[in-house]
């Protein structure tokens, strides 16, 4: 077995050079970049660049050298040279593989590692580094072997209609995408990892039979049934994007609330990127912005706003994301300074010699070198988007001053509790655009305001339950006013169906509550016309049960997200219109009957045995046009010949007729045929 | 005394008939003396590209008409012992040859006179060559 | 009990709706040499890949040395070798490379045989595969299925594409092995003047069907060759059951008959002929009216010389 990984090493060995060689280069160049839209500064290995060739690198280089090794040997004689030896069949599976892969992770973990540990060294880059940031790579690359096995697939089975060959490639995409919707590492992982399970069976099952279906072992031609299903459904998902995107007429209609200078609440409507409408809280057309010059600059009119606590739901970062890591903090021109969450102190480094030249924490700077004994507690609170010379962590509130490289503690909370969100409220007035006229925080029972160099200006009792609503945005109005916005999370919206209602408190300069002004929910549904509910035909039903079960039993075990998704799922099922949930449904029944129904006129054409008919009728129902498709892509299709007994069509690989149970007949004889007597 | 055969493919004649006919004439021309040895069936299958049962079964044809005689253990040699052929056998098998023989040279247009000088030369030249063995009669 | 080394039981594939083989059912013993003769295109290819196991047959079985084809055990294909069309050997290979990858497989392997074999066709150890020569290549694939010794050979369409002094080293070849009785050789060809210098028993195979299966001599002696002379115009033939192919020309009319017997005889005598005579058949254009349509051809001088 040694042997044949040897070779097929030996084979490849040139393209895979070259290919290491590429990515390399890609690696190198992208690893020193800098996203300009993300403020996250010099990500590196993170850096969403470097990210994409790590993933297109190692999809499309599994992929190729899958199909390098597979495709090259469907010449027959090729095919015959590998497999006629004294080995298992199986075996001899491995080795390819194994000597694939050999190639394969040097080819892209090269690159990776010495684009890490270029990062790692000091002097490279100007920003932390931990070597958790290559996680996101090492699963890319994981995932780049299910591509590998969809390429080995692909040039394994025998070129078929509409290219349902290369549906494994399909398969491996979706898997792909998968990886990118989890949020944790160990998830992504697990993800990968099963589309080399399965994809790697049905590539063993394939190589077993030579392409063909029906004499695989049943393990292997079950997930060659999901990498094909897979595959479908993926390209069905990109069809139905590609219509859709074609077709979307009437454009996305929405309303928000805004808050103006004056201390007006605003309702917004907008289609796509157009304000349509500007009015007031109870709908009221509003004078003002009837002009729609003036609507389209609403932002010269709106207040700003600090926030305090976003809605968590956005707060997820995902492990491939840097901010899990460091948090970018100023934006000066020769050092950067970052808010490393391993040390607890944020780290500057020199732009010229690229170094760390220091870090800033309670006790002040502190130069590279030296020890640091303090560190900013569980920081920074809150919104971390809109910090503005202003930094909480779980003791205190701090200024640092980055140019100065002071930091300077401001106060602790009146009662000592834990700051839950901290934001500067700048001046309203053009003039002082860039003065902070006053400090907001919130802890879990009240909300501070003071001054930049922290007297109290008031302490307000928090007039709502924080775990409900979450969502606090701070702002200062002309005269010594100051407007609180309290917004529902999304979790408790949804489980409230979308009832509770937004509150703007406008509070004096001695923190009275002088208004308060209740929002009511805004509708955000856009009615579809009814034909598009006939897309349901297209749905699996399977899909549509395994949704409303998972999220039942989510929901029935107490868990929130599940709470959230039932909730939804009601709320559409209610407040679509009618026409669209009976064209949705109906749509539905007649594309399971249809299905079924060709499923079993395929079966029975082709004379499926009685289980395997049975199995059919059973997935068309629950898959609709998936598992029609499925039927087709996955089977060997017999020829079918007239039955010299009985004159109807039968399949040709079976002894007896299905109908007739006659045998064939035996090969025409003319006479001259010579056989020993 | 190297025995040289020719096998032709295509032709109307079997192998081992092209086997059996040579060595037949290689003995009666005396190129192949009494006593000498034959190759064995391996080596001449090997040298005139057959298979070995074609080799074998010439072999077993010329055994049987007393031409090569096997030794136990040893191989094939041409044959020592006077062929078992009755004079009524001969005489068929001399009719035979000479029907083939005369029919050619009158279709050629040849004279008799022409063919009995022929045969005189050719007869001289066998007789130079060394006594023949076969055709002697069992008394 | 079964002895035949190779077995094919009612042996059909279909590729889609294209038949290409179709009943097949030959065995070949212990110890044979099987020559297996069709046109291009004819099946033989897909029924040696069906005995190997590497195609799936769509009805009907292959055994090979007693294993179904479907399911060779390692031991089994360790003692058949296998030279499929096309002399296939990775081109980036060294000849001795390919002899140190192949002997890992076979403990039985003799390095001696495959260094003769690679001596006789002159090769050098150290050229790569893809610079070998069509012949060369074939060589060095013989090289690599005799070294271990196999207990069978089968040869698909061996001496494709060799110029002759490589098909005779081939030919040669495959006597050697034959000296051993124990070892079975099946092979397909077309060169039918190879066939009958090594083969025991023969089979034809025309689109699909088989068409003979016999040794060397039936197949000789099932097949008569009757030249026919006629005053004037040959008539018109009846139709003669085994009638292979008749050449007509202005006077005669020479017919090949497989299966030839009284009743054959019989209704030859009555075409009304002045002559009739029996000619020793030709077995190069015997076996291409086997893998040829059928029919009659017609031969006349074209104004040439004028009298008749």
């Amino acid at each position: 077995m040694t042997a044949i990984i040897w070779k097929e090493i030996r084979e490849n060995l040139k393209w895979a050079v070259l290919w290491l060689v590429v990515v390399g280069l890609f690696a190198a160049v992208t690893v020193q970049k800098q996203e300009s839209q993300n403020w996250q500064g010099f990500e590196s290995v993170c850096a969403p660049m470097f990210l994409a060739v790590m993933t297109f690198g190692s999809a499309a280089g599994g992929l190729l050298l899958g199909l390098l090794q597979s495709l090259l040997e469907a010449r027959r004689g090729q095919w015959a040279f590998l497999v006629h030896r004294p080995l298992p069949r199986s075996q001899i599976f491995l080795a390819k593989a194994l000597g694939g892969l050999a190639l394969y992770v040097p080819a892209m973990g090269i690159p990776l590692l010495g684009a890490a540990l270029w990062a790692a060294t000091p002097g490279h880059i100007p920003a932390p580094f931990d070597w958790r940031m290559i996680l996101p790579s090492i699963t890319a690359i994981v995932t780049g072997v299910v591509f590998y096995f969809a390429g080995l697939l692909t040039g394994l089975r025998p070129a078929r209609w509409y290219g349902s060959r290369g549906l494994g490639i399909g398969a491996a995409a979706a898997c792909a995408l998968l990886t990118y919707a989890v949020p944790e590492f160990w998830q992504s992982l697990l993800v990968a990892l099963v589309g080399i399970v399965v994809l790697g069976a049905a590539a063993w099952g394939s190589f077993l039979a030579g392409g063909e279906c029906q004499p695989q072992p049943r393990v292997t031609r079950f997930a060659l049934g999901v990498s094909l299903l897979a595959g479908l459904l993926m390209v069905g998902f990109a069809v139905v994007l590609v219509v859709l995107g074609c077709w979307n007429e009437s454009g996305y209609v929405w309303s928000y609330y805004r808050i103006a200078k004056d201390g007006q609440i605003l309702r917004v409507t907008q289609r796509d990127a157009v304000l349509t409408s500007v009015t007031d809280v109870n709908g009221n057309e509003l004078e003002k912005y009837r002009d729609p010059r003036v609507r389209d600059s609403l932002y010269r009119f709106t207040l700003p706003l600090a926030t305090l606590l976003p809605d968590p739901a956005y707060l997820t970062v995902r492990y491939s994301d840097s901010r899990r890591f460091f948090m970018r903090l100023d934006n000066s021109r020769q050092v950067h300074w970052y808010y490393v969450f391993a040390g607890g102190r944020i780290r500057g480094y020199a732009l010229d010699t690229r170094r760390c030249i220091g870090s800033l924490g309670p006790d002040g700077f502190v130069p590279v070198g030296q020890p640091a004994s303090q560190r900013f507690v569980d920081g920074p609170a809150g919104w971390w988007w809109t910090y503005a010379g202003v930094l909480a962590d779980a003791n205190a509130v701090y200024r640092p001053d980055l140019f100065t490289q002071e930091v300077r503690r401001l106060f602790t909370t009146a009662d000592n509790a834990r700051v839950l969100g901290v934001g500067a409220l700048m001046s309203p007035s053009p003039a002082d655009d860039h003065r902070i006229r006053a400090i907001a925080i919130v802890t879990r029972d009240r909300v501070e305001l003071r001054t930049p160099d922290g007297t109290l200006l008031f302490s307000l009792a928090q007039p709502f339950d924080i775990d409900k609503y979450c969502q606090l945005q701070v702002g200062a109005l002309d005269e010594d006013r100051y407007v609180l916005w309290y917004r529902p999370s999304q979790v408790a919206q949804s489980l409230a169906r979308w009832t509770l209602p937004g509150y703007v408190l406008e509070v004096s300069a001695d923190g009275r509550e002088v208004q308060r002004t209740e929002l009511p929910p805004l509708d955000i549904a856009n009615p579809e016309p009814w034909y598009t509910g006939l897309w349901a035909a297209f749905v699996p039903l399977a899909a549509a049960i395994a949704e409303v079960a998972w999220a039942s039993l989510l929901s029935a075990f107490g868990d929130v997200q599940g709470a959230v998704l039932f909730a939804d799922l009601r709320r559409e099922l209610t407040t679509s219109p009618p026409p669209f949930l009976v064209a949705s449904f109906s749509a539905l029944a007649v594309s399971i009957v249809v299905c079924t129904l060709l499923a079993l006129l395929i079966a029975r054409r082709y004379a499926f045995s009685r289980r395997a008919r049975n199995w059919w009728a059973v997935l068309s129902v629950l898959g609709g046009p998936a598992a029609v498709l499925l039927l087709v892509a996955l089977r060997d299709w017999p020829a079918r010949e007239a039955c010299p007994a009985c004159r109807q069509k039968r399949v040709v690989d079976r002894e007896e007729c299905e109908h007739c149970g006659a045998a064939f007949p035996a090969p025409a004889t003319d006479g001259t045929e010579i056989f020993e007597r | 005394m190297s025995l040289e055969l020719q096998i032709v493919t295509g032709s109307p004649l079997p192998i081992y008939r092209q086997i059996v006919d040579q060595i037949r004439h290689a003995v009666a021309s005396g190129a192949q003396r009494r006593g000498d040895q034959l190759p064995s069936v391996r080596t001449l299958a090997v040298q005139l590209v057959v298979n070995p049962n074609t080799v074998v079964k010439a072999y077993n044809e010329l055994t049987r008409d007393g031409v090569i005689e096997a030794r136990h253990g040893r191989g094939y040699f041409v044959g020592d012992r006077r062929p078992i052929f009755s004079r009524t056998e001969c005489l068929r098998r001399l009719e035979q040859a000479l029907e083939t023989f005369v029919s050619e040279a009158v279709i050629l247009d040849f004279t008799p006179d022409e063919i009995r000088a022929a045969l005189d030369r050719k007869l001289q030249r066998y007789a130079s060559g060394g006594k023949p063995k076969g055709g002697q009669v069992n008394e | 009990m079964s002895e035949n080394v190779i077995e094919m039981r009612s042996l059909t594939r279909y590729f889609g709706r294209k038949r290409a083989v179709y009943a097949l059912d030959l065995g070949v013993p212990h110890g044979c040499v099987f020559g297996f003769l069709g046109r291009n295109g004819s099946g033989k290819t897909t029924a040696i890949r069906m005995l190997l196991g590497l195609l799936e047959p769509t009805r009907g079985s292959a055994s090979l040395l007693g294993h179904d084809s479907r399911r060779l055990p390692p031991e089994v294909r360790a003692r058949v070798g296998y030279l499929a069309e096309g002399h296939h050997v990775p081109g980036w290979m060294r000849v001795r490379e390919c002899g140190r990858f192949q002997g890992r497989f076979y403990p039985q392997w003799n390095e001696d045989v495959f260094q003769g074999i690679l001596k006789y066709f002159r090769l050098d150890p150290n050229s790569r595969a893809k610079d070998l020569s069509r012949g060369e290549r074939a060589g060095l694939c013989l090289a690599l299925i005799l070294a271990p010794e196999p207990e069978v050979l089968v040869l698909d369409d061996p001496a494709l594409g060799l110029d002759p002094v490589a098909r005779r080293a081939l030919l040669e070849s495959m006597v050697y092995v034959t000296r051993h009785a124990s070892r079975t050789i099946f092979f397909s060809s077309h060169f039918v003047g190879d066939v009958e210098r090594v083969a025991d028993r023969i089979a034809i195979l025309d689109d699909g069907q088989l068409r003979a299966c016999c040794t060397m001599e039936e197949f000789r002696s099932r097949v008569r060759r009757i030249v026919l002379r006629f005053p004037s115009r040959p008539p018109e033939l009846p139709a003669i059951p085994g009638l292979l192919t008749s050449l007509r020309t202005e006077r005669e009319l020479a017919l090949t008959i497989a299966n030839y017997n009284g009743q054959t005889e019989e209704l030859v005598s009555q075409l009304g002929a002045e002559h009739i005579e029996q000619v020793p058949i030709d077995l190069e254009d015997t076996f291409i009216s086997y893998l040829d349509r059928r029919g009659e051809r017609t031969f006349f001088l074209q104004g040439a010389g004028g009298a008749p």
